[in-house]
């Protein structure tokens, strides 16, 4: 059960890393659903998804000729050919350089965005002329590190570290302005797969709607995708909804279904009751919406096509020579069930979407739960920066038409055989648009779009990969977000934790708040499938198997058939006897070496049930899928399943779950579902659950190591743990993703005592010499920027230069050299110069003040050039350390979510001793253990004791150990070998008197975490400060000194303990005490004015200053009065509305 | 040191030692108590922050506080001394 | 109570000396007696220790203050510590020769391929008396830093006498382990046994050199304890003995200068005669 501390194999790493393969493999898998995403947009070559796309986008055919007139004139096709995305280099206007390529660090360091040279190849063909193209540069793209764009793929530790980059850098953010930036994971409707509904709001969208329907989200090559809803209506009638450019539109079933095909009412009639006459509910429902469709008057699938096309001319502006059914054609290409190639293909799926909303409606099958893992897929950032990139493209060529047709209304000269019109048609458009809208969205998460791309919201795709720490860093990328949109909602439904997720979404790692549920983070086992499985022998081989597409060869005897579907096609029919069979025979084929069929090969199998699912087999084969690896107990090799499938398995987790002739497969480990974060807890299977859940939490927001490449790097603020060690008890995938390269913690001797009063409501106490000698010693680095080219105005030449004039101040001297830059290692205190630079035109050395209120020493000093190198520097970098040693107030942790604040330092020898003279490091309260359960700290400590007794590290994977084999008994017999307690107790003296404690004290090692929330980040204190200008009362927020409100529920408690003098003392003295006058007889305190009047006595004119009141013409009334200026603000604001105040006064 | 008398309690007094801690509180107090004119005697540090020994001592009518106190720190330092040459012995 | 009767004369005896610890009984004292032996020899036996540190350069990987505190840490020999004045008791303005000691440490790193180990012995002290210690000639030091190829670190380090209540870098002894009543005969605690005693409680080594209770032993509610067990290791900074030896001479020194603040509050207190009859 011992693990290993792998000193010696680390040191290694670090001495001699390799150039040919990673430490850490496992760690780099994390990552690979973003890095392979990103990839496939343009791998394999021409078959990326950006191909897929610009295919997609198709041609445009623009006229030369107004539209509404009679002849079309000339055709101008013009079309994308090829999209290129270059490796990020320099531009060709740098000539001194040896190296073109730029790697990722220089973009952090310099603060710019890592980005590649995007250009595409634009086609055109006027009328049946020479194809004529041109590469135009679309600007430059973001691009993800360590993709297949970026300088870093495929480099190794050594050469990684030689790039300056972490020797295991993982990749899959983006670099914008310095900031790593990433594209969060979404939870999005499974594709392909019909999705049977009831919701309310279907029912609200017209008399005769109802609330049920059913879904199918259709995707296309290039991943975009389009859904399809069909609304089931009161009298039976189905209609298709769809959306186009953000427009919602409704069309009857029927009428799609006879303009995809030619087919007769008998023919749609046979489809949809599929032999079934008994089934009334169904056929009279058929019946009736076939009666229905009459009324259109339409029969043959041309006269079909031609109505749809004409309702949707307007709306889908095709060229304008197509005639109304080419358009219909149009419409039903880009919008019906796009992921299906042929229109039988669509037929058949939509006779199948009918069924099943009908067996919906009958309560013959149940609904889809929307909110299951079983039916969703994840959105991968790759797939989405394609997307856009996509309707950008797409733009692009709806741009040159817009600007033909302006042109054309606008009575000028369009000729498409002019090379200088072309020209300026293909220049238009700002030649940045790719690049910049991307960086953009990297930047703010927002999502400019006028499709819409088939999702739910706006905002919200990209965050920072915040380098706090490690764990948090890489946690980010297993993230997975439900959707900002699920955020708003009132019902907790979506929250909830379903079993379908089990091994998919880690049950515990989530926060607890506003996010809970919705933000969840994948298992460490969970791949997301990035590449598009193979599949074309498929259907042969179910062929093979007895699915015929015929539904009347089936014997109907043995209930209704079962439809097959690969990636929401319809291959054919089964009987439900054969389905079992072949489902079992496909799993078995994956294996098999003759036949293989491909391992990440979805194969959901839904017997029919009781009002349960839709029955049928759905296989999935597409890309953006969760799976994760099982044991097949066929063959003990390992099977990968969806998220889907995995629902109607036999899987059993440990042993003893397996039931022979039932259990098909097994867990490979019971930690497999669990996240990353949340294996390292050590024994979370001893702990109450929602103490794991913030063990979560509290490991992301750790000091700790954030990065091994520190020098290089740039960030905001990072956080680091000086004097960080390597946890004694650490579970097996501490090892394997090699955390020990960023450790985060201190073994600490932790004794559960109640002592001195000092560790109440926990509080803990830390051991005083400990704290000098480095325990827990922290530092922040902070970055000061400072851009000259702030200072002046865009274009006009540089007048400020970084330099101490000959006028500078000896202080100045003293921190900053003649460069103007602050020397290395010097102390900064509020108000020194953090810079200096000398102003041409005013012949005047200036300095930038260093305004951090903590004092900190002058770290790194980066100076950053422009992008051609050539201009003088005008920004400078300059890091700042601060030293946090820990302080009363800080906050720390141990792994099992138990935090608590440092309360007191408390002398070494006033410290409780064992018999061997050991004093704690840290003391905590008993009572933190009672009502929290965590079991699994107190088995920390007795697996710390024992391993720092015998000088090893010790294993913590939860359920290692069971009830027969315990925990304790495992680390009580270690102990008790080597001459301590069983249990971990040990007796121990006070040190004030030294006498033996009554009880005896447990007593072991625990690695306890520094959090990020420090005393000097929070504390707030005033006396008097800034006010608020209009109603003078003391402003809030800690940056601006400003006060805590002193609220109502504050004042009523003072109120309830008679401190009516302290009442006055912080509600008015020290708020917006104010004085004034008051004319008592007429009750204001606005017109007591100053009387100017002239009084001569002995002849000596004096200034008589007295305040009399305008009104009652007096000054025999008038007092001066205390009242709070907010009060008075108010009578004024009501003197505004004419309301008058009077107030009364008894004196 | 600065010695208060009790203003309300007969032969009793307060002592207050700077910069000690419970290492000779704690010792005074011991010796103190051991003698049989001590009717009461305790220590404490008023604060963790104050690094200052508050003893708190009562004798019978027969004596007076402040020479328990010189007592009791004649009989430590006697005893101290005695340890320290026999251990200077032993070595 | 008569210290001097055979009976109750205050007893130690050492058990076992090495370079590095020292383990002795101490009978027939009191337990605040043998308490403050043990405070004393943890944090207020004076030595001496680096304590400001002037960089003049430092172009290592690591920041100054956290060479600074490293540089604290490292143990200097201390035998000769009471030669050696307080800071505060000196009357110079800074640090003289008198209550300081110069310590300087110069290492430029000019090797291609490997780092260079700064360690403590690359400090020169500026009086052989105080120096960092060693074990022998194999002793690698204690290591301060490591530099690549051109990194170096220039630092002047001032010494200083001081005691561990003010920092832990000053304290002699690594740990001190202190035991009476290994068996528990005094009653003091409770051990928290869930089947077996003896199985769950391994004895203590000073069980060794204690009396075992007899079965039928009664109960002495009055008894006091009077046998201690100590063990002592040094962080090398002084010897084992010397330790205790320095704890019992400040240990006089604390009693003696209690003793002169009390004589010299030997004047009249709020109007009331001195009391005289002390000796």
């Amino acid at each position: 059960m011992s693990s290993k501390f792998n000193t010696l194999e680390r040191e290694k790493l670090f001495l001699n890393p390799s150039s040919n393969k990673f430490g850490y493999p496992e760690l780099q898998k994390l990552v690979k659903p973003h890095i392979d995403s990103f990839n496939s947009l343009l791998d394999p070559p021409r078959q990326g998804l950006l191909n897929f796309a610009i295919d997609d986008i198709g041609t445009q055919e623009i006229f030369d000729k107004p539209n509404n007139s009679p002849e079309r004139g000339n055709k101008l096709s013009i079309w994308i050919d090829d999209v290129i995305i270059a490796k990020p280099l320099l531009p060709e206007s740098v000539r001194l350089t040896t190296s073109r390529q730029i790697y990722p660090s220089e973009c952090r360091e310099r603060l710019t965005t890592y980005a590649g040279k995007m250009s595409i190849k634009v086609c055109w063909q006027v009328n049946d002329g020479p194809v004529l193209a041109e590469y135009r540069p679309v600007g430059m793209l973001p691009i993800m590190v360590k993709s297949n764009r970026c300088n870093l793929q495929n480099l190794y530790p050594k050469q990684l570290i030689q790039h300056k980059e972490e020797s295991e850098e993982t990749g899959g953010y983006f670099i914008i302005n310095g900031i790593e930036k990433m594209i969060r994971l979404l939870l999005i409707p499974r594709r392909h797969h019909v999705m049977a509904l009831a919701r309310s709001s279907f029912a609200n969208r017209g008399a005769n709607y109802t609330e049920y329907g059913v879904q199918i989200r259709c995707a296309k090559l290039d991943q975009t995708t389009v859904t399809n809803t069909m609304h089931y209506l009161k009298d039976g009638n189905c209609l298709i909804r769809f959306t186009w450019k953000k427009q919602e539109f409704m069309v009857p079933v029927l009428l799609i279904m006879k303009s995809l095909i030619e087919v007769t009412d008998k023919g749609i009639y046979d489809m949809l009751v599929q032999g079934e006459h008994l089934n009334t509910f169904l056929s009279d429902r058929v019946e009736f919406m076939l009666y229905n469709f009459k009324s259109y008057n339409v029969q043959s699938r041309d006269q079909c096509a031609t109505l749809l096309g004409d309702k949707f001319r307007v709306t889908f502006s095709p060229p304008s020579y197509y005639t109304n059914k080419q358009v219909g054609d149009y419409v039903l290409n880009k919008v019906i069930l796009v992921h299906l190639r042929t229109n039988k293909d669509k037929f058949n799926l939509l006779t199948f979407m009918i069924r099943k909303l009908y067996s919906l409606v009958a309560g013959e099958c149940c609904q889809d739960n929307p909110d299951s893992p079983q039916n969703q897929e994840i959105l991968l950032g790759g797939h989405l920066y394609g997307m856009i990139i996509k309707e950008k493209l797409s733009d692009y060529l709806n741009s040159i038409r817009a600007a033909v047709s302006m042109d054309v209304n606008a009575k000028k000269k369009v000729d498409f055989n002019d090379k200088k019109y072309m020209n300026s048609l293909l220049t238009k458009n700002n030649t940045e648009f790719v690049g910049q809208k991307l960086a953009y969205f990297l930047a703010t998460g927002n999502l400019i779009s006028n499709t819409g791309l088939d999702l739910m919201q706006t905002t919200g795709y990209t965050i920072i990969a915040e380098k706090i720490n490690f764990f948090r860093f890489i946690s980010h990328f297993r993230c997975v977000h439900r959707g900002s949109f699920f955020t708003t909602l009132k019902t907790t439904t979506v929250r909830k934790l379903l079993p379908e997720a089990w091994g998919f979404l880690c049950p515990v790692h989530t926060p607890d708040g506003t996010p809970c549920g919705l933000l969840n983070h994948l298992s460490h086992t969970c791949r997301v499938i990035t590449e598009t499985v193979k599949v074309n022998k498929i259907p042969e081989m179910l062929a093979e198997l007895g699915v015929s597409i015929n539904v009347l060869q089936q014997a109907l005897s043995e209930g209704p058939p079962l439809c097959v579907q690969l990636d929401g096609k319809i291959i054919g029919y089964c009987t439900n006897r054969q389905a079992k069979i072949i489902a079992n025979e496909l799993r078995r084929r994956k294996f098999d070496k003759t036949k293989p069929i491909p391992l990440d090969l979805e194969i959901g199998y839904v017997p029919p049930s009781n009002g349960g699912q839709y029955p049928g087999i759905y296989l999935f084969s597409t890309p953006s899928r969760m799976m994760r690896p099982v044991k097949y107990l066929f063959n003990n090799k390992t099977d990968m399943i969806g998220s889907f499938e995995q629902v109607y398995m036999d899987i059993a987790c440990l042993n003893e779950d397996i039931i022979k002739g039932v259990t098909t497969h097994q867990e490979f480990a019971p930690t497999n579902v669990l996240s990353i974060l949340a294996n390292l807890t050590p024994f979370s299977d001893c702990n109450q659950s929602p103490r794991n859940m913030y063990q979560c939490q509290m490991a992301k927001q750790t000091m700790g190591t954030p990065s091994t490449s520190l020098r290089y790097r740039t960030d905001n603020k990072l956080y680091r743990l000086q004097t960080g060690q390597s946890p004694i008890v650490r579970s097996g995938l501490y090892n394997t993703l090699g955390f020990d390269g960023f450790v985060s913690g201190t073994n600490a001797i932790v004794a559960v005592i109640s002592y001195t009063g000092y560790d109440m409501e926990d509080a803990m106490i830390i051991n005083k010499s400990a704290h000098e000698r480095g325990f827990a010693y922290g530092t922040i680095y902070k970055s000061e920027i400072v851009d000259l080219n702030d200072e002046r105005e865009r274009g006009e030449p540089i007048k400020h230069h970084f330099s101490l004039g000959e006028d500078a101040s000896p202080a100045w001297r003293e921190k900053l050299s003649n460069d103007g830059l602050p020397l290395i290692g010097v102390k900064l205190t509020n108000g020194d110069p953090l810079c200096a630079y000398y102003d041409d035109t005013t012949k005047v050395t200036k300095i930038k003040k260093y305004k951090g209120t903590e004092d900190a020493y002058v770290e790194e000093v980066r100076l950053i050039g422009d992008d051609a190198g050539k201009e003088e520097v005008q920004k400078v970098h300059i890091k700042l350390r601060v030293p946090r040693p820990s302080v009363i107030g800080d906050k720390f942790a141990s792994r099992h979510g138990q935090k608590g604040v440092l309360s007191q330092l408390y002398p070494q020898v006033d410290m409780p001793f064992t018999e061997s003279g050991m004093q704690p490091d840290i003391i905590i309260n008993p009572h933190a253990f009672p009502s929290r359960m965590t079991i699994g700290m107190f088995v920390e400590s007795l697996a710390g004791k024992s391993g720092a007794l015998y000088g090893v590290a010790q294993d913590c994977t939860p359920f290692k150990f069971n009830e027969n084999d315990t925990a304790v008994d495992y680390f009580g017999k270690q102990l008790v070998r080597a001459g301590y307690n069983y249990h971990g107790n040990e007796p121990m003296y006070s040190g004030i008197t030294g006498e033996e404690f009554q009880a005896d004290i447990y007593i072991g090692v625990v690695y306890y975490q520094r959090l990020r929330h420090m005393v000097s980040d929070k504390w707030q204190v005033r006396s008097t400060g800034p006010v608020h200008n209009l109603t003078m009362q003391p402003i809030g927020g800690r940056k601006k000194s400003g006060g805590i409100r002193f609220g109502e529920m504050e004042r009523d408690s003072l109120l309830a303990h008679g401190m009516s003098f302290c009442l006055q003392d912080r509600l008015m003295n020290c708020s917006d005490y104010s004085q004034c006058h008051l004319c008592s007889k007429c009750g204001t305190i606005f017109t007591a004015l100053i009387s100017k009047e002239h009084e001569t006595r002995n002849d000596v004119k004096y200034k008589k200053h007295h305040m009399i009141c305008k009104i009652c013409d007096t000054s025999k009334y008038i007092s001066l009065i205390k009242i709070p200026f907010a009060f008075r603000y108010l009578a004024t604001e009501l003197a505004s509305m004419g309301i008058k105040i009077t107030l009364e006064s008894k004196y | 040191m600065k010695i208060t008398p009790d203003t309300k309690v007969q032969n009793a007094a307060t002592f207050e030692i700077f910069r000690e801690d419970h290492t000779m509180g704690n010792v005074i107090r011991h010796k103190l108590l051991q003698e049989p004119q001590v009717i009461f005697a305790g220590y404490k540090i008023p604060h963790p922050l104050e690094h200052n020994v508050i003893i708190r001592v009562q004798t019978t009518n027969e004596t007076k506080p402040e020479a328990m106190v010189a007592k009791a720190l004649n009989d430590l330092i006697t005893e101290v001394g005695y340890l320290r040459t026999k251990f200077m012995v032993h070595k | 109570m008569d210290l001097f009767s055979p009976a109750n004369k205050p007893e130690i005896r050492i058990q076992e000396l090495t370079g590095e610890r020292i383990r002795f009984i101490l009978t027939n004292t009191d337990l605040s007696m043998a308490n403050a032996l043990r405070r004393i020899m943890i944090s207020e036996v004076a030595t001496i220790a680096i304590d400001m540190v002037q960089f003049d350069l430092n172009t290592s990987v690591l920041a100054d203050e956290f060479i600074a505190h490293r540089l604290g840490l490292i143990p200097l020999d201390s035998t000769e510590a009471d030669k050696i004045k307080y800071p505060r008791d000196c009357n110079c303005s800074g640090a003289c020769k008198e209550c300081s000691v110069e310590l300087n440490l110069h290492v430029k790193c000019t090797e291609e391929d490997t780092t260079k180990d700064v360690t403590s012995k690359d400090l020169v002290s500026h009086d052989p008396r105080f120096t960092p210690i060693t074990e022998g000639p194999k002793d690698a030091g204690i290591l301060i830093a490591k530099l690549r190829k051109g990194q170096e670190i220039k630092v002047k380090c001032i010494a200083k006498k001081g005691v561990a209540k003010e920092h832990a870098k000053w304290s002699p002894c690594a740990a001190v382990a202190f035991e009476y009543d290994p068996f528990n005969k005094l009653r003091h605690t409770h051990y928290w046994i869930e089947e077996d005693e003896k199985k769950e409680w391994p004895q203590s080594k000073n069980a060794n050199d204690d009396f075992p209770p007899l079965d039928d032993e009664i109960f002495d509610f009055t008894a006091k304890p009077n046998r201690f067990y100590f063990e002592i290791e040094t962080i090398g900074s002084m010897k084992p003995e010397d330790i205790v030896m320095n704890a019992f001479k400040k240990l006089l020194e604390k009693i003696s200068s209690i003793q002169m603040g009390l004589h010299s509050n030997d004047v009249p207190i709020n109007g009331r005669e001195p009391t005289r009859d002390v000796f």
